[in-house]
């Protein structure tokens, strides 16, 4: 890794003091990317010119052109999940005939994978000036998850509530309401138009590639909803072979630990199959896949049925220049469970609560929700030095909460939003890259919860980074938000950034501090309805929050097999918006309410390698210090702890295929405050979940039990958590 | 290296030793705010939406006071004799509370203008040393207030807007005490 980025910046040091001399003709560089293990073609790979707009990916042989490559010495990066990126340099050259071998190490641990959302321009991410980690598809097939949000729970710093994300602290709980976190899918930002929450159910997670995790504020390159963090959901490369590709998966809750709360005679089970299939068709490539998911249920009224599709097309005539046309649907219907039954509430068997039970008047209370998302990007390199991209999005959800015992309380909402984005990757000179853009995106909403209302954003950004010296760069940037809600009222924030990493050998040291912003969502602005007897009333005023943050981290090898990195982190927050009691406590409404502070340490280490070549360890340790200033107590449903260890055991491959087996144990501290039921006893999370491998060809099998201990807790109050759960993955790839 | 494994395989075991939540007989634990037994009399009216304990800083004044919750608990369970119960859903900030009381509600949707019509008194927790008078209860930050019984009584409830007549604070407290049990 050192010697990567030794490399590459003493390669720009030479080619910046000859680039006063005439630039050679363009010229064709070619070559092969090959595994070091076996020497066998690694396709799919990603093949980049350092310090050019120039990338590509490697076919089924392995092979790689750039058609109009510089003439002098360049440096090319190759990269493939799996594998430890490689850079390899390419002596200055006239002929069309110069031909590269690169071969790539591979390793069962990324310890610094290739990442694209720090700064939208590829980085390492070691290298990457704010914090960014990785769940590889390898980490989701691994566990057998369903849904992306269950992969990217194990990354440091990151808790799910109720598939409501905080990193590092940035969010708390409100039933997935204006989540202070972008979720971008293949980069085109897919939060909801209404509520700004996210669908973890929008793609499935065999299509999924990796998902990068951006920690800390990106309002900078995302704007608002950005203010916490971004995560990427980056769907899979279509290769150029035809492959088909099944997982069928079932399993089955345990039974209550204890057998004053079991609630039915047999064992919930949950199941699901998905098939995906693609293929080349001269240029084009295409990926169709789709599946179905059923879940019993650990819980009462808590079963759920999910149908979701994606089809992926991809264009490419040129290596670069490439189109993507996307489109993904879910459809999801489950049954509504808020709040776990209290003495009276149901069959309470003369306890003070059942925690696999609701209030029996709930029952039969559901949602159906469904979902569409349509994108289009194209980006093509003009020349080795610029690069143009865009991209229009459109998302839709709806939803249809019913009530069984008060049917005519039936609320539904239609969200729709339109985005675009036009940019440019400009390499004015070696060792700069600028990158900058326009965007635009319209949200409307038709509901009867939350009426018919419109948001327009329109932004403007652009970030310099640029390298000082053999071992520094700087990234400086901003971007500006305009934004109005039904069309009036525009409103101007500013983001700016600022960012710098250093190699001081063997330390990759990275800072940044930046501003952001979030901006109320529709639902937090005009929700007008009466839950459980209570109103919440609408507050069209409502300002934006924002913040001051930033970080210090450091990465470096400790030894031959180990990775460490520490980041300190430190945010100031205004006018978060909070649910409040208002009117005396008979109505609650969304108000700017809160001054905060949220401080801490994320330290990881990751080592692979180890007992002669078996074993890998990733430990993950968040300290978090969240504290509402405005009422001198801790933040909401912040543990002050966050803690993961997994580690796997491989056996070598051998014609029986291969066995591995592994676990991940979580720890989160009790949270200092809940604000709502504080007198409920709360426990912290204690878990263990553990999973074999077995592997051959292209088939694998997962067999996984998660909760393992069947440890009973909370993370939202009265909402249980899952018990023992066990799942066996069948997967066949052809 | 073997070392390594090994740790490796006993942390499942290390993080996993306490059974986390358990079955729980009554509501007797009481960390914070406050804690105790409604003791019920009469038949629960059938237009019941919800019977709550209800905490007031102090006697209101006006009518806008009366909507003035310093907090309110879960729903009581209405089938047992007794119920016990913990306040408040939103944690009670530490100090003096001078009305804690059982209030019934009827069906309809809860409004700043709608509570005095749809808001009954059936209980309140009265004074020990005085059970003509309302009594106070002190909250901590450490620790819950524990012993706060009351008894509501459905047969003989009062519009809670019959307790915000003009006058004498104290003396509206004895009032309204005497009026919710002697009705």
């Amino acid at each position: 890794m050192r010697a990567i980025a030794l490399a590459a910046v003493a390669a720009a040091a030479a080619r910046a003091a000859a680039a006063q001399a005439p630039a050679p003709p363009l010229r064709v560089v070619a070559g092969i990317v090959i595994s070091r293990s076996d020497s066998a073609p690694v396709a799919g790979a990603s093949v980049a010119i350092v310090g050019t707009a120039l990338r590509t990916v490697t076919d089924a042989a392995g092979r790689f052109a750039f058609a109009r490559a510089p003439g002098e010495m360049l440096d090319l990066l190759a990269a493939r999940i799996g594998y430890e990126p490689e850079l390899a340099s390419v002596a200055e050259g006239r002929a069309d005939d110069t031909t590269v071998v690169i071969s790539l190490v591979p390793t069962p641990i990324q310890v610094s994978p290739i990442v694209v959302t720090a700064s939208r321009a590829e980085h390492l991410a070691q290298e990457s000036p704010v914090s960014v980690a990785v769940a590889t598809g390898e980490d989701i097939a691994r566990r057998a998850t369903i849904t992306v949000d269950e992969a990217i729970a194990l990354v440091p710093g990151v808790q799910i509530l109720d598939g409501q994300i905080g990193i590092r602290g940035s969010s708390g709980y409100a039933r997935g309401v204006g989540s202070r976190v972008l979720m971008l899918v293949d980069g085109v930002p897919a939060n909801e138009g209404d509520r700004d929450g996210i669908d973890w159910d929008l793609l499935p997670v065999n299509s999924v590639e990796r998902v990068e995790v951006m920690k800390g504020t990106g309002s900078a390159l995302y704007g608002s909803s950005a203010l916490g963090g971004v995560v990427n959901v980056i769907t899979r490369e279509i290769p150029d072979a035809p492959q088909v590709s099944l997982r069928l998966l079932g399993g089955g809750y345990a039974a209550p630990p204890s057998p004053d709360w079991r609630w039915r005679t047999s064992p919930a089970l949950l199941g699901g199959a998905d098939l995906s299939v693609s293929r080349r068709v001269g240029p084009v490539k295409v990926l169709l896949a789709g599946g179905v998911a059923g879940d019993g249920g650990y819980r009462e009224n808590n079963d759920d049925f999910r149908v979701h599709g994606l089809a992926k097309l991809v264009l490419a005539p040129d290596p670069q220049l490439q189109a993507t046309l996307e489109g993904s649907l879910a459809r999801d219907n489950h049954g509504d469970v808020l709040f776990w039954c209290t003495e009276g509430q149901c069959a309470d068997r003369g306890l003070a609560y059942q925690p696999f039970r609701v209030d029996s008047t709930t029952l039969g209370n559901r949602t159906r929700s469904d979902k569409i998302l349509v994108l289009a990007t194209a980006r093509g390199a003009l020349s080795p030095s610029l690069a143009l991209r865009g991209r229009a999005s459109w998302y839709r959800t709806y939803f249809l909460d019913t009530y069984q015992t008060t049917p005519a309380d039936s609320q539904a909402a239609m969200a729709d939003r339109v985005g675009s984005e036009v940019g440019i990757e400009w390499h004015p000179a070696e060792g700069r890259v600028i990158d900058a853009g326009a965007e635009a995106a319209y949200s409307t909403v038709t509901s009867d919860l939350f009426g018919d209302h419109s948001e327009t954003d329109l932004a403007w950004y652009a970030e310099d980074e640029t390298a000082a010296g053999r071992n520094t760069r700087f990234t400086f940037g901003a971007r500006i938000d305009a934004i109005a809600v039904d069309g009036v009222a525009w409103n101007a924030v500013a983001s700016p950034r600022v960012a710098a990493t250093w190699l001081w050998s063997p330390v990759q040291l990275r800072a940044s501090v930046g501003r952001g912003f979030r901006a109320p969502s529709l639902a937090e602005r005009f929700t007008s309805t009466a839950a459980q007897g209570i109103q919440v009333i609408p507050n069209p005023n409502l300002s934006n929050e924002t913040s001051w943050s930033g970080e210090l981290g450091a990465a470096t090898p400790v030894a031959r097999h180990l990775l460490v990195d520490a980041a300190l982190f430190w945010g100031e927050y205004q006018n978060l918006i909070e649910p409040e009691l208002v009117t005396g406590g008979t109505a609650i409404q969304f108000t700017n309410v809160t001054r905060a502070r949220l401080r801490g340490l994320d330290l990881t280490a990751r080592a692979a390698d180890l007992a002669a070549g078996h074993l890998t360890l990733a430990l993950a340790w968040t300290w978090l210090d969240a504290q509402d200033l405005t009422a001198h107590q801790p933040l909401a449903f912040r543990p002050r702890q966050l803690a993961t260890l997994s580690a796997d055991w491989v056996t070598d491959a051998g014609r029986a295929g291969s066995l591995a087996a592994g676990f991940d144990a979580h720890y989160a501290s009790r949270p200092a405050r809940v604000g709502i039921f504080e007198n409920d006893r709360r426990v912290p999370q204690r878990t263990v979940d553990l999973r074999l491998v077995w592997r051959r060809g292209g088939v694998g099998v997962v067999a996984r039990v998660a909760n393992l201990f069947n440890y009973t807790y909370t993370l939202v109050p009265r909402t249980l958590e899952p018990p023992r759960t066990f799942s066996l993955a069948l997967t066949v790839t052809r | 290296m073997r070392f390594s494994t090994v740790a490796a395989a006993l942390v499942p075991l290390a993080i996993s030793c306490d059974g986390g939540l358990q079955p729980q007989v009554s509501s007797t634990s009481c960390p914070v705010g406050i804690c105790g037994v409604v003791h019920f009399r009469g038949a629960v009216p059938e237009s019941t939406d919800y019977v709550r304990v209800v905490v007031y800083d102090s006697v209101p004044h006006t009518l806008d006071g009366l909507i003035a919750f310093a907090g309110f608990s879960d729903p009581l369970p209405l089938g047992p004799d007794s119920a016990a119960y913990t306040c408040c859903i939103t944690a009670l900030r530490p100090g003096t509370y001078g009305w804690v009381l059982v209030v019934w509600k009827k069906l309809g949707l809860l409004t700043v203008n709608t509570a005095p019509a749809l808001l009954e008194a059936a209980g309140s927790y009265l004074d020990p040393a005085d059970t003509t008078k309302f009594g106070a209860v002190v909250v901590q930050a450490s620790d819950g207030t524990r012993g706060i019984d009351i008894v509501a009584d459905f047969g003989r409830m009062q519009g809670i807007g019959a307790f915000v007549p003009a006058g004498a604070r104290g003396t509206q407290g004895a009032r309204g005490a005497r009026g919710a049990r002697g009705r």
